[in-house]
């Protein structure tokens, strides 16, 4: 038992450090609170089995006999008479031998030879430890959790449900952002038009929108934590003249851009079925296209993806293959295509093959080494499988590729910027 | 037998022990060692080698043990022409003295006595020697059809001289297994011969008295097996013996290298019988691994006989068997 003790006494501090170690992480990447208090909770469980299984009664084996023998110097008396008494006999001098052993074990100061473990300092760390976990646990004020909260409450609206004039102000708000033409008080008047808006649409929504009016700071969180941009990103950004957030938060203003994104996309399907749908009775062709477009799995389809050098400023653009499945010469993706011969992928497939590109190219672009062409090169011979052209310029990710294993690391965030988002 | 009868017995025999050992010491000086473990050997009923150069007096421990213990002493002097007859007797021609026939009659040898002491026994050849393992085995001698049972107690105490091997015939190994002891009589250090100039030279009173007798000693046999021994404790002593064998798991590197034959069961019942004793003698009612260890050295040192490697680096028994003493587990 004093072993145990004393084993626990060495371990409790690293469990709860652990703990704490775990609660640190939690607080830096973002993880559910309940994380360091079920590791917590898991080591105490575990301690508690454990001295608990320790003082179980069993029976004393003759190497413990032994060992406590050679400790209290009895030699080999109390080894002797522990065998004699577990088995048992009836000799005399059996009996007198186990009598006088118990008289001189009775006689040895038991917590002289073995005293009790005293590790005040490793309780104490234990304690430390502990209480520093749930503090961390409990409070966590830099994570800013509402803002998190925001920004998911907008990825998660669906695009069916935003009212026309809502998608208008909302694809407004997002182009006078972009183009640096907002300060940080018609923002504040956009969002709060925005959200007499979706008012209609979600309560909730409304809510978290009213607690990111009241609270401007957010913003500076967001900055804070782009803090390490790289040089080049910093020095873009110089240019611009501003910050283009226009004092949103970073994830709300991605989220914003993502519904917008998702509108855009959910407008011109239904602007294509509906295509489609005049189009069949006359011409074949472009029929055959759209049925062949929609027999083909989403999933199979093929999509080239390929960023054009910005030469005018403006939106970013996407190049889609214009022949379809086969490619085909790219074209400015800017929308002014009549969008019939696209095929009939949806909003979620592209974000899918999105996040999947970018997964990829956070994979590969690992730094300076590394070109970027050769990467858009990569990217270009395909795997995405999408065979969708013809959307609406996607300026935006879907914001839960920060999720999504593996997680990209923000000192990459403005490669990605660079790659997927023309530079205005 | 109550618990205090047991302690009494104990008691007892513990002064009996230090009594003899003391009055032995009156005579024989810086030998304490091996006075004990005579007496031991007597005490278990076995034999004892001495081996010793000469004038260092083993012949002395003898004859002052014999005086102690009111026991009748003989001495055998080996020497090649000695013969197995001369050692357990012979049956001789007899006339009746009324109607002058004859007749046999068994003329007792010198064996016949408490404490015979072989006096150089590697001297007399290997025929002579094996007269003696009868008597040792069984405390009887066969002469003819008849065999005569020993008196007890009975005690052999060889002895042989290590220097000069030429002309002698080294005790065959079943033999040497017979003794439950082999002591080395080694060479008095200087206090102790002072002591013995002293005592041998001077005026000096050494006679012994008389403190034990043959019924007190067969006493003290009884109480000696009477003493309980653990399981675990009689499992050393027995991975004791089997470690002297070269094949055995518990051998050490020196056995496995240098012996040829490990020890007996023997020398099992010897570090046993002879730990019981030890623990007596320190008023102890069981047997500790440090009672089997006390007594393991003179217990199996004759009892492992060397290969051809290890003759020819005249390696020491000692040496090996304190190798196994410190390297066989305890538990």
């Amino acid at each position: 038992m004093r072993l145990a003790m004393s084993l626990v006494a060495r371990l409790a501090p690293a469990a709860a450090g652990v703990g704490l170690l775990v609660a640190l992480t939690t607080r830096i990447a973002g993880w559910p609170l309940a994380i360091p208090i079920g590791v917590l909770a898991t080591f105490a469980a575990g301690l508690v089995i454990f001295i608990l299984y320790r003082r179980r009664d069993r029976d004393l084996s003759d190497r413990v006999a032994m060992s406590v023998d050679t400790d209290a110097g009895l030699r080999g008396e109390l080894r002797s008479a522990h065998w004699f008494a577990t088995t048992g006999t009836d000799d005399e001098f059996a009996a007198y031998h186990v009598e006088q052993a118990a008289d001189r074990v009775g006689r040895i100061d038991w917590n002289a030879l073995y005293p009790p473990v005293r590790a005040a300092r490793a309780w104490a760390l234990t304690a430390l430890f502990a209480a520093a976990t749930l503090v961390l646990s409990f409070n966590v004020p830099g994570l800013s959790p509402k803002s998190q909260g925001a920004a998911a409450a907008i990825a998660n609206i669906p695009a069916e449900e935003v009212p026309a004039e809502v998608q208008k102000r909302l694809e407004e708000l997002l182009a006078a952002m972009q183009a640096n033409k907002l300060s940080e008080a018609d923002a504040r008047l956009k969002l709060a038009e925005l959200k007499d808006l979706m008012e209609k649409l979600d309560p909730e929504l409304q809510k978290k929108l009213a607690e990111l009016l009241d609270k401007q700071p957010l913003g500076k969180d967001a900055q804070t934590k782009r803090r390490d941009l790289d040089e080049e990103d910093k020095a873009e950004k110089a240019e611009k003249g501003g910050n283009t957030n226009a004092g949103l938060p970073e994830d709300i203003r991605w989220g914003l851009e993502d519904l917008a994104a998702r509108l855009a996309s959910a407008n011109l399907e239904r602007k294509t079925a509906e295509g489609n749908q005049a189009a069949s009775p006359e011409t074949g062709e472009q029929g055959r296209g759209s049925a062949q477009a929609e027999a083909q799995p989403a999933g199979q389809m093929s999509m080239q993806l390929m960023r054009e050098a910005a030469k005018d400023a403006g939106q970013a653009s996407m190049m889609m293959g214009g022949g379809g499945m086969m490619g085909g010469d790219s074209q400015s993706g800017a929308g002014g295509n009549s969008g019939q011969k696209t095929g009939q992928a949806d909003v979620k497939s592209i974000a899918e093959a999105l996040r999947r590109e970018l997964v990829e190219a956070a994979a590969d672009a690992r730094g300076e080494n590394v070109p970027i062409e050769d990467i858009r090169r990569k990217t270009e011979q395909g795997r995405s499988t999408l065979g969708f052209s013809r959307i609406m310029p996607l300026p935006s990710f879907d914001r839960g590729f920060t999720a999504a294993p593996p997680a990209v690391p923000v000192a990459r965030h403005p490669l990605l910027y660079n790659y997927f988002i023309r530079k205005q | 037998m109550t618990t205090a009868t047991v302690a009494q017995h104990i008691d007892v025999f513990r002064e009996r022990f230090i009594r003899i050992t003391k009055e032995v010491g009156k005579r024989i000086v810086g030998h304490e060692d091996v006075v004990a473990n005579t007496v031991t050997s007597l005490l278990a009923g076995g034999h004892v080698l001495l081996e010793g150069i000469p004038g260092v007096g083993k012949t002395s421990l003898v004859h002052t043990l014999a005086d102690v213990l009111h026991l009748k002493f003989s001495r055998i002097q080996f020497t090649p022409d000695l013969m197995p007859a001369d050692i357990v007797g012979t049956n001789i021609v007899q006339e009746h003295a009324h109607d002058g026939g004859t007749f046999f009659e068994f003329q007792q040898g010198p064996i016949f006595a408490n404490v015979v002491l072989a006096d150089e026994i590697n001297r007399a050849t290997p025929k002579t020697q094996s007269a003696l393992l009868e008597a040792m085995q069984d405390v009887s001698v066969t002469v003819g059809r008849t065999t005569y049972q020993l008196e007890q107690p009975f005690l052999v105490l060889a002895t042989q001289n290590p220097l000069e091997m030429e002309g002698t015939y080294p005790l065959p190994e079943a033999q040497l297994d017979r003794f439950f002891f082999k002591l080395k009589v080694a060479y008095p250090p200087e206090e102790a011969m002072h002591q013995i100039i002293d005592r041998t030279t001077q005026t000096i009173d050494t006679t012994v008295s008389r403190v034990a007798d043959g019924p007190e000693i067969l006493e003290m046999r009884h109480v000696a097996r009477s003493v309980p021994i653990a399981r675990p404790v009689q499992a050393y002593a027995i991975r004791l013996t089997l470690g002297s064998h070269p094949e055995s798991p518990y051998g050490t590197p020196l056995v496995k290298r240098y012996v040829r034959y490990g020890a007996s069961p023997r020398a099992a019942q010897a570090l046993v019988l002879a730990g019981k004793i030890h623990a007596l003698t320190h008023g102890q009612a069981f047997v500790s691994v440090d009672d089997i260890r006390a007594v393991a050295l003179p217990a199996l040192r004759h009892r492992v006989l060397l290969n051809f490697e290890g003759e020819a680096e005249q390696v020491n028994p000692d040496t090996i068997v304190g190798e196994l003493i410190a390297g066989t587990p305890t538990e």
